[in-house]
């Protein structure tokens, strides 16, 4: 039991040194990485890209293959809002609102041509990332997988 | 309840159909299904849908990957004998490759900071507000990880 | 039948279930290719779905290990108790979130079986064939509009031809009610599948 008792101690020694500066508001406070990706019927395949992410949907969805589509990263000053591209003539709009010692405010809108789909507020873990979908596209369906970082 | 000599008794075509009925029952039945038609399509359904239901089963097992099943049964059964720390301790490969213990704890710990706190403090995200011209909207969590899913279906 | 070898042995009741209150994993790989081709059937039997089976199986295997040195009654049967915990592991699937989102979230699936796509079009298969797979279809339909109860001895019994009695073990019901059930499941399989049964004699 000596090795339980020294990851045990490692541990806690490290949270305690880790280090959690303010969030100073004029600087770039968050990190967005969205990732699009295809679920569909299609013959199996796993992205390495997105391999993580796929093991997670498998626990609930039944999809055969995932296919990664994009990729765009962001970095977004607290109120700054920032547009991502997404298929099918669709446009992610994400503005960080406030960051806690855990977890960032977002605010997501989703717009399809002009018209405004989805509007949600989240509260998302830091390193952390929520999935959202699933708009029809070319015969599989449409996740977006928003991360954060700060 | 018996029913009377002359009439039909579907329960007892069905245990007379299982073997599960006695000598009396059993002469009963078969002097009644000579001469009752419809008696004897009742058996001869009840055969039919057992031998279909039976050849779909054999098609299923022929096609099932069982070679799959048992090891990940019996993967899945040796990982709950030996937890984890035990493992790295005593590694089943090679009694060389035991690292001194501080290194471990070392490599334990920058997985465990590399990956974030996510997987300990609740689900991946809150939602606090939602509001879409959708036709439905799910909000699903992984049960393990503790992934959140927000689905739509737009209502176009 | 007669036989000296270590394997007869494992495969003797008595001692395997000695052997795997004990753990001994030669005695589980021994449990696991015995059974898992039944436990299948029977899963399959109550969820019309060969991967869910399979997962069922899995997890039957591990709650055997589990709970095999305190739940198992040795004066019981090993099968039974097999039987009984892979129908209860197949009636929580059947109720669970789980399986009600994956049929939810799944559009491009159908609850149908593809034979049609194996197929191809129906011009092309022969009438015989085309019938046939139509009318395992249809069984499969009609087996989940049976409910649980009557569903579980149809499954039994036509899976694994088990008596009356030992339906009655595995289900913890009455003989007479394993009878009846029984008598029900297949009148009603026989009205929804009236159509496809001959009407004269063949």
């Amino acid at each position: 039991m000596g090795i339980k008792k020294t990851l045990l101690l490692a541990l806690m020694t490290a949270l305690l040194a880790c280090p959690t500066g303010p969030i100073w508001a004029g600087e770039p406070a968050v990190k967005i990485v969205v990732k699009t990706i295809l679920a569909s019927q299609d013959a199996a395949s796993v992205d390495p890209r997105i391999s993580d992410l796929t093991r997670k949907l498998q626990s609930v969805f039944r999809y055969s293959s995932y296919r990664f589509i994009s990729e765009d990263s962001l970095q977004l000053r607290i109120n700054e809002t920032g547009t991502v591209s997404l298929p099918g003539d669709r446009t992610l709009k994400i503005t960080p609102l406030r960051v806690t010692e855990s977890r960032a405010e977002l605010q997501l809108l989703i717009f399809k041509k002009e018209s405004q789909i989805i509007k949600t507020r989240i509260q998302v873990l830091n390193h952390g990332s929520i999935t959202v979908g699933g708009p029809e596209h070319q015969g599989g369906f449409l996740l977006f997988d928003i991360f954060n970082s700060f | 309840m018996k029913k009377a000599y002359g009439e039909c008794d579907e329960e007892l075509i069905g245990r007379y159909l299982d073997g599960e009925i006695s000598q009396e029952e059993y002469d009963r039945i078969g002097r009644h299904l000579k001469d009752c038609p419809s008696c004897q399509k009742i058996l001869r359904d009840n055969q039919g849908i057992s031998t279909v239901f039976r050849e779909v089963l054999g098609r299923e097992v022929s096609q099932a990957d069982f070679a799959d099943l048992e090891t990940r049964a019996l993967g899945q059964i040796r990982q709950k004998e030996n937890p984890w720390w035990e493992r790295i301790s005593k590694p089943a490969f090679s009694a060389k490759l035991l690292l001194p213990a501080s290194a471990i704890a070392a490599l334990i710990l920058f997985f465990a900071i590399a990956r974030g706190p996510a997987t300990i403090s609740g689900p991946s995200a809150v939602i606090e507000a939602f509001s879409g011209e959708v036709s439905s909207v799910m909000i699903i969590e992984t049960p393990e990880s503790r992934q959140t899913i927000l689905w739509y279906k737009e209502s176009s | 039948m007669v036989s000296n070898t270590t394997d007869e042995d494992l495969w003797n009741e008595e001692r395997l279930v000695a052997l795997l209150k004990e753990g001994h994993e030669g005695a589980f790989r021994v449990l696991v290719r015995k059974y898992q081709q039944r436990l299948f059937k029977i899963a399959f039997g109550f969820t019309s779905d060969r991967e869910e089976s399979l997962d069922i199986v899995q997890e039957v295997f591990l709650k055997v290990h589990r709970h095999i040195s305190n739940s198992f009654d040795e004066k019981s049967k090993l099968k039974t108790w097999l039987y009984r915990i892979t129908a209860n592991e197949s009636f929580n699937l059947l109720r669970s979130w789980k399986r009600r989102l994956r049929r939810y979230h799944d559009p491009l699936e159908t609850d149908d079986l593809d034979y049609f796509s194996e197929l191809g079009t129906n011009d092309f298969a022969p009438d015989a064939l085309y019938q046939k797979k139509e009318l395992e279809e249809a069984l499969q339909e009609a087996l989940k509009g049976l409910g649980k109860n009557a569903r579980a001895v149809f499954v039994l019994k036509e899976v694994q031809g088990l008596s009356y009695d030992e339906i009655s073990s595995v289900l913890k019901i009455r003989r007479g009610t394993v009878s009846s059930r029984l008598c029900y499941a297949r009148k009603t399989l026989r009205k929804s599948l009236e159509k496809y049964l001959d009407k004269d004699h063949r």
